[in-house]
């Protein structure tokens, strides 16, 4: 049983143990030779460093290349002995562009090829239908067996399950094993010895040193020769493993351009960011994008926020140096945990308890010998002092290592950074385009925005509470709806008794913004607004925003180079489906063993293309800044909306069909219930039935009368029932 | 604003195949050039005659060490100064030339700047 449970647990150990075995019996009866050439390698590249160190003389002889047999074997691609060849044919190459025979003889093939196709094609597009004939004919048997699976279906599924998936499932469990295993590196050894890589890279560094004083022709082309002649074990690999190892190495470098790319798109959205007024408000039309924009900046302001922090922070540890910086940031942390500080404020209150107990001689400033290096800095036009210097750096450090989002919104987002550490100080992994960070560990949402907290003068709840906050990213999405302009506040005033965009203050708590939330002359605060139609804002909010009118985005583009490639799968796997899956659904109820393979080679092409248009792809959109006041100065900007942010359930578009859900449950009825017109000419019942205003204006232009009449009766009612109960209450003051 | 749309798209799909086609030629023209032919072996040209588009020049690899090439009714003899694979270089007081042979039916001549063909091989010898 103990045996049984050991190898259980050691079993991915014991694979690579196999594998190891197996690599080096491949070393000695395959790849013997490369060792021998590792030997020739060392020995060449000792040469090289020697050469480096001899006297150039006309006579100096270049240190002695490993002779290398001219036969096939020695390596795929064959270089002549004499350099001379080589130059010949470039020659020659040159030549061939100047000669119209050359012209002559590709066009002349191409239009043979092309006539070859010509002909051909009307056979391939013939054998095309039949096979799609003998495919409907054989495999489209009309049938309801509605989950019925067939024979063969049945056979290879079994198959499958005794011997294909546990092997998949194993490999890619012992391979996440091996990426994490120390056994790996031997293993890679192995290989990189039976491959000759090492025989490859090794004389490349000295043979660098030593071209850098003796660099000729000759012996460059030598080198080349012989690096060439060492690449012979990885072409013994053959077309099998080379062809997917080259477009594996392909696929890489792409995806690293792509990232490359986009990262730098990144970067220009944070600069475009970072020259923002404090509070933005973006309108345009329905479905232009203002929300899911809005998300995006939101997101990476958050990241600048947290870079400022950083930076900021290493101001102050440059002003003193020596402080022990860590110590410090430790007991803020400690400090955190026990809920000593959870605020700015208070983060400025532990630091004058720090420095009352210093003064008292009751601390000692972790150690940190102020007499020697100083607790006053010189910025060069005033001196700063240690506990203030300490006092920002705290309220740095609280925002730096905030576990959470500085996102407060009136619609959830959802952030994806990484705490790294060590146990000592704290990095954040704010990386959009990092693909593996662990979903649920690395996400964040934003807090609700409990409108009170923007509040400064009347609010639904006067709780202290409501005071509390310091700085953050406010995200206040329909804004228009929140703020309403004059015409829809008509019967509201700065007097009435509850909160209304007239008495509440939220723009005074934008106006003073600014005082709470800036450390080192950065405002950590931030307002970003989204709408229909910016007149649609009460006056004095707009004109303390930056108008962002949003153009309509660019078509989706992608950053991978050769996107095509992807885009064909996707083209292909739809092909499948349209000629192939859709008749399968609509004929046949079972389940087949040929259109099982079609739904799988379908399903592999799409996701090919649709994982890497939506990591990879991207759009260009434009808003046109506009001073709240309106002036008609006009600036447009461009920004790029980034698919890997935006779309990584960041956000919801539809972040209130909650609310609408609830309402149609209620209902207890919906489309399919609904009544349908019997001809193409509308009955008068059936336009009565619409309760549209034109509708009933047509049946009766007096429709209003009653409910005019009904409204009436019950105001003079509540009118008579008010005059009965003042009389009833002078009466009773009377008594 | 249809009409633009799909010449635009027609102008594109053009420039791909313009595109592709070049590509094409370049790879061509470079793997002739480069690449050394299958199964190349000098003695299968010796006393091979080959002339130019123009039949101007005229060449015949005589054996492994010597070529004659003629210039109208001038005629010269090269020394072959080296052969490796599918390259040969000759002897000229003026300047190395090279000769590389693609085929047996034709060979391209660095000191001519072009190709040469094949001549009947016996209606040449009887002619020389």
């Amino acid at each position: 049983m103990k045996l049984k449970e050991f190898c259980k647990k050691y079993k991915y150990t014991f694979t690579t143990l196999i594998l190891i075995c197996i690599s080096i019996v491949f070393a000695i009866f395959i790849f013997s030779g490369a060792y021998k050439d590792l030997i020739e390698s060392i020995k060449l590249a000792f040469n090289y460093l020697i050469g480096i160190f001899q006297e150039k003389t006309e006579t100096t002889i270049p240190p002695p290349i490993p002779i290398i047999p001219s036969s096939p074997d020695s390596g795929v691609i064959i270089l002549p002995e004499n350099p001379a060849i080589i130059i010949a044919r470039l020659r020659i190459w040159g030549q061939m562009y100047l000669t119209s025979d050359t012209y002559s003889f590709f066009f002349s093939e191409l239009i043979y090829y092309a006539m070859l196709l010509m002909v051909w094609s009307p056979a391939i597009i013939l054998t095309f239908i039949l096979i799609k004939k003998l495919i409907v004919a054989i495999f489209l048997h009309e049938n309801t067996k509605h989950g019925q699976v067939t024979l063969p279906l049945k056979g290879y599924l079994w198959v499958s399950k005794v011997s294909i998936t546990p092997s998949v499932n194993y490999s890619r469990n012992w391979w996440q094993h091996i990426k994490e295993s120390k056994l790996r590196f031997v293993l890679l050894i192995i290989w990189a010895l039976n491959l000759n890589i090492f025989s490859i890279l090794i004389p490349i560094l000295p043979y660098y040193f030593y071209c850098c004083f003796n660099l000729s022709f000759t012996n460059f082309y030598d080198f080349i020769k012989f690096e060439l002649s060492k690449t012979k074990y990885i072409f013994m690999l053959g077309l099998i493993i080379i062809i997917p190892a080259i477009l594996i190495v392909i696929d890489k470098f792409r995806i690293a351009y792509a990232l490359h790319k986009l990262r730098s798109f990144e970067e220009y959205n944070r600069k475009v960011l970072e020259g923002r007024e404090l509070v933005t408000y973006k309108d345009g039309v329905m479905g232009s994008g203002k929300t899911r924009l809005m998300t995006q900046e939101v997101l990476q302001e958050s990241v600048i926020f947290t870079n400022k922090a950083f930076e900021l922070k290493n101001v102050c540890k440059k002003m003193f140096p020596f402080f022990p910086w860590l110590l410090y940031e430790l007991d803020i942390e400690k400090n955190i945990k026990e809920k000593k500080i959870y605020s700015w404020a208070s983060a400025i209150d532990y630091v004058a308890n720090l420095e009352k107990e210093f003064n008292e001689g009751t601390h000692s400033l972790f150690n940190y010998n102020y007499k020697k290096y100083r607790n006053t800095y010189y910025n060069g036009l005033v001196n700063n002092n240690l506990f203030d210097v300490l006092k920002d750096y705290a309220k740095l450090h609280f925002l730096y290592i905030f576990v959470g989002s500085y996102i407060v919104s009136n619609y959830p987002i959802r952030e994806s950074k990484e705490m790294m550490t060590v146990g000592n100080s704290v990095r954040w992994d704010c990386d959009f385009f990092n693909f593996d960070k662990d979903f649920e560990e690395s996400s964040y949402y934003s807090k609700i925005l409990d409108f009170d907290y923007i509040r400064m003068l009347t609010k639904f709840d006067e709780s202290p509470i409501k005071d509390s906050f310091e700085f953050g990213i406010i995200s206040i999405t329909e804004a228009d709806k929140e703020q309403a302009n004059a015409v829809q506040t008509l019967n509201d005033s700065s007097e009435s008794p509850y909160p209304n965009p007239k008495n509440d203050g939220i723009s005074l708590f934008e106006k003073f913004i600014r005082h709470h939330a800036t450390i080192m002359g950065y405002c950590f605060a931030v307002i970003f607004k989204d709408g229909q139609r910016a007149m649609s804002l009460n006056a004095d909010t707009r004109e303390i925003s930056t108008l962002e009118h949003l153009q309509k985005p660019s078509k989706e583009k992608n950053a991978l180079p050769f996107f095509f490639i992807e885009k064909t799968a996707g083209h292909i796997s739809n092909f499948i489906d349209r000629k192939f899956l859709d008749d399968k659904e609509y004929y046949r109820g079972d389940n087949t063993l040929f259109y099982y393979t079609l739904t799988y080679i379908s399903a592999v092409l799409y996701n090919f293309y649709y994982r890497r248009k939506n990591r990879y792809g991207y759009a260009i959109a434009s808003k046109i800044l506009e001073a709240g006041v309106m002036d008609g100065k006009e600036t447009t900007v461009k920004t790029y909306l980034l698919f890997a942010i935006v779309y990584a359930d960041a956000y919801k578009t539809d972040t209130h069909s909650a609310n609408f859900e609830e309402k149609s449950r209620k209902s207890g009825t919906g489309i399919l219930n609904y009544e349908s017109y019997q001809k193409t000419k509308m009955s008068d019942a059936e336009l009565d039935k619409q309760n549209s205003y034109s509708g009933k204006n047509l049946h009766d232009p007096d429709w209003k009368k009653p409910y005019i009449e009904k409204a009436n009766a019950e105001k003079e009612e509540k009118k008579a029932l008010d005059k009965a109960k003042a009389k009833k209450k002078a009466k009773e003051i009377e008594e | 604003m249809l009409f633009k749309e799909n010449f635009k798209k027609m102008l594109k799909i053009t420039g791909i195949i313009i595109f592709i086609i070049f590509l094409a030629f370049i790879i061509s023209t470079s793997v002739i050039a480069l690449t050394t032919p299958k199964n190349i072996n000098i003695d299968d040209f010796i006393n091979c005659v080959y002339v130019s588009k123009d039949s101007e020049h005229t060449l015949k690899i005589v054996d492994n060490e010597n070529i004659v090439l003629s210039a109208g009714k001038k005629m010269q003899k090269y020394s072959i100064k080296d052969i490796e694979q599918e390259i040969l270089i000759i002897n000229d007081k003026e300047q190395e030339f090279a000769i590389k042979l693609i085929d047996k039916s034709k060979i391209f001549c660095e000191k001519i700047k072009g190709y040469m063909y094949l001549v009947d091989k016996e209606k040449e010898t009887n002619e020389t």
